[in-house]
């Protein structure tokens, strides 16, 4: 019997461990719970953001997106993080970063032609980025979004 | 009121078509307490699995377009429930719950200790999901929006797997975006209460594969204490309401373990291996990193029983393995090689001098196994180092001697050592940033094997009703709970 009462007292460590581990588990969960802005997540968010584009974008093909670079998701989250919920929120619409056709290089794969382009700016005036990109502004929905299309 | 009553309507009609599915291939066995949460249990991932591939073929046929999916999908589910039903009344077949201990049961409060687990498990993933209700990162970039894709994507489906798709996960396959795409066709509409409400399923599935299955192949308190490392790792909870594909992956590896134990267990019933190559499959339905499973499972059995009971033996049991999981492999390759168009994001953008050169950088391997190990020591996310207090539980508890056991245990230790391996070289190999690739994919492959390792670990731990039996009998052989075997003839347990 004294066996069987050693591996009880390991079933309830292990036990003990588990629930302390899951309180603070518990905390965390409740923590970030508490901490959520205007009582929405950022991704909720986000789909609000973007509300009044969606109603002028097609429900599927293809669109490009530019943002402030660079664009890379290691060291530009923000970019990152807007291109994938834009994926996400315009799905069945295909989403890809918007490369201008004159920048294809004959020996890589060609460039989609995307006639739409969002813009997602979140600094000043974007005008400069649009000029390099060779994009016009179709509408400003005043909030750093913008509908584009290729000059 | 209605929106519940299509809620529920959206999470039965795949549950009670994986519970039929389960009754229908599994041998016959008597429905009991234990019995009927194992049913449950697997039924959850299986029936899922069903209806994501059931809307996957209805969509190649139907060009994309979903009018009469849902009635499919209700059709199926209500022919597999009347079939189940109608095999189930020819008789029950004999009870697969052997826990009852002469010596007085299992421990009183474990069961106790494991409720409150489970709620809190179930708390942790209800918080996470109203702080997240679109889930994490994998569920917005893949499994979510492909989803979208599915549900109404209509004549334009195929385009998130097309090659213009950027994202690296357009050869993902679509267990999980074709489970909720049918459960919110079931719904009537997309819906986050119905994505969400498919997590938690997925969540709290293998805490009761867990139980059930140690309850038959061991004892009642094995079982229970499995549910409870489980349920109280925090990241269970937390990745499985973050809608990540690797909770419903975790569900499947410890299914096909479950049932290649249970065959080996039980007097080796055919069907329990071909319902294991059915959850292997599905495994490789769910990720990418499930084929590995389906091919390390597959080599290692083979080995593992080879060694043990000869090639002819392998063969046979290959075979039936074999017939569960190849209609499932089948849907997999056709999805691959006729839908996908776009590259997967550890093949293209690789070239063969690039990935010798990884290949020989010792370095990548020196820095990925030191963190696969602090991986390991930090897995469920407990506040201690668990595998430490699992090393400390096995020198109190000794070693269950069992010859009946040997099979699964080596299967499991070897799928399990033999899948770091794999995962290994695949972080050696990658084209991405090394330290953010293990960063951002470690936890949830650990997450993954995390139950299976309980499962392989607790059968080969001595119980506490062993232990009593050994100190209460002083030498004499008393029958424990878990050494028997069924009477063929009579359909009646004996003890060996």
């Amino acid at each position: 019997m004294k066996n069987a009462r050693r591996i009880e007292i390991g079933i309830a460590v292990l036990v003990l461990f588990g629930l302390m581990s899951n309180v603070s588990s518990v905390h965390d969960a409740a923590l970030t719970l508490r901490r959520l802005p205007s009582d929405s997540d950022m991704v909720t968010q986000f789909g609000v953001h973007i509300a009044s584009i969606r109603r002028d974008l097609p429900d599927h093909g293809m669109v490009g997106f530019v943002s402030e670079p660079p664009e890379d998701m290691t060291v530009n989250p923000v970019y990152t993080r807007e291109w994938v919920w834009l994926r996400y929120f315009l799905a069945p619409l295909l989403v890809i970063p918007y490369v201008p056709q004159r920048a294809w290089k004959g020996d890589e794969d060609p460039v989609p032609y995307t006639p739409l382009v969002i813009g997602s700016f979140h600094g000043a005036s974007p005008g400069r980025l649009l000029d390099e990109h060779g994009l016009v502004i179709v509408k400003d929905y005043g909030n750093g979004i913008m509908l584009l299309r290729p000059r | 009121m209605m929106t519940a009553l299509m809620l529920i309507a959206a999470l039965a009609v795949p549950v009670i078509a994986g519970m039929s599915l389960v009754c229908l291939i599994c041998p016959r066995f008597k429905l009991g307490i234990t019995e009927a949460l194992f049913v449950v249990s697997l039924g959850i991932p299986v029936g899922f699995g069903a209806v994501s591939l059931v809307l996957f073929l209805w969509l190649v046929a139907a060009n994309g377009q979903t009018r009469g999916a849902t009635m499919l999908l209700v059709f199926v589910g209500l022919l597999l429930a009347a079939a189940a039903i109608v095999r189930q009344r020819r008789g029950s077949g004999v009870s697969l719950d052997r826990s009852t201990n002469p010596e007085g049961g299992a421990l009183r409060w474990l069961g106790p200790a494991l409720a409150f687990a489970v709620f809190i498990t179930i708390g942790v993933a209800v918080l996470t999901a109203i702080a997240q209700p679109h889930g994490a990162w994998d569920a917005w970039y893949t499994w979510n929006r492909h989803a979208i894709f599915m549900q109404r994507g209509g004549i334009y489906w195929r385009d998130a797997f097309s090659a213009p798709e950027t994202g690296w996960t357009a050869d993902y396959p679509l267990l999980t975006p074709g489970a909720i795409a049918a459960a919110w066709l079931i719904f009537g509409r997309e819906s986050l209460l119905v994505s969400n409400a498919v997590g938690l399923l997925f969540t709290i599935a293998p805490i009761g594969l867990l139980v059930s299955t140690l309850s038959f192949l061991r004892t009642r308190t094995q079982g229970l204490l499995a549910g409870v490392l489980l349920a109280f790792s925090p990241q269970l909870a937390i990745q499985g309401a973050a809608e990540q594909a690797d909770i419903p992956l975790a569900s499947f590896y410890l299914g096909a373990m479950s049932l290649i134990g249970l065959y080996d267990g039980t007097g080796g019933e055919g069907q329990w291996l071909v319902m294991s190559g059915v959850l292997a499959g599905m495994a490789a339905w769910t990720k990418n990193e499930g084929l590995l499973f389906v091919l390390v499972l597959y080599f290692v059995r083979s080995v593992v029983v080879t060694l043990s009971s000869g090639w002819r033996e392998a063969l046979r049991q290959a075979v039936r393995f074999g017939a569960g999981l190849l209609p499932v492999l089948g849907v997999i390759v056709y999805f691959k090689l006729r839908v996908v168009q776009a590259g997967s994001d550890l093949v293209t953008h690789q070239s063969i001098s690039a990935e010798v050169q990884r290949l020989f950088a010792f370095g990548r391997y020196w820095y990925t196994s030191k963190m696969i190990l602090a991986g390991v020591l930090d897995i469920g996310g407990w506040m201690v180092t668990l595998p430490a207090l699992l090393v400390m539980y096995l020198l109190l508890a000794g070693v269950n001697m069992e010859r009946r056991d040997r099979m699964p245990i080596a299967t499991g230790a070897l799928t399990l050592g033999a899948m770091m391996v794999g995962h290994l070289f695949v972080y050696v190999l990658t084209p991405h940033d090394l330290a953010w690739h293990i960063r951002a994919s470690l936890p949830r492959i650990l997450m993954q094997l995390w139950p299976t390792a309980i499962l392989t670990f607790l059968l080969f731990v001595k119980t506490i009703e062993e232990q009593r039996d050994e100190s209460s009998s002083e030498g004499a052989h008393v029958p424990a709970p878990s050494q028997w075997d069924v009477d063929r003839v009579s359909g009646q347990p004996a003890p060996v």
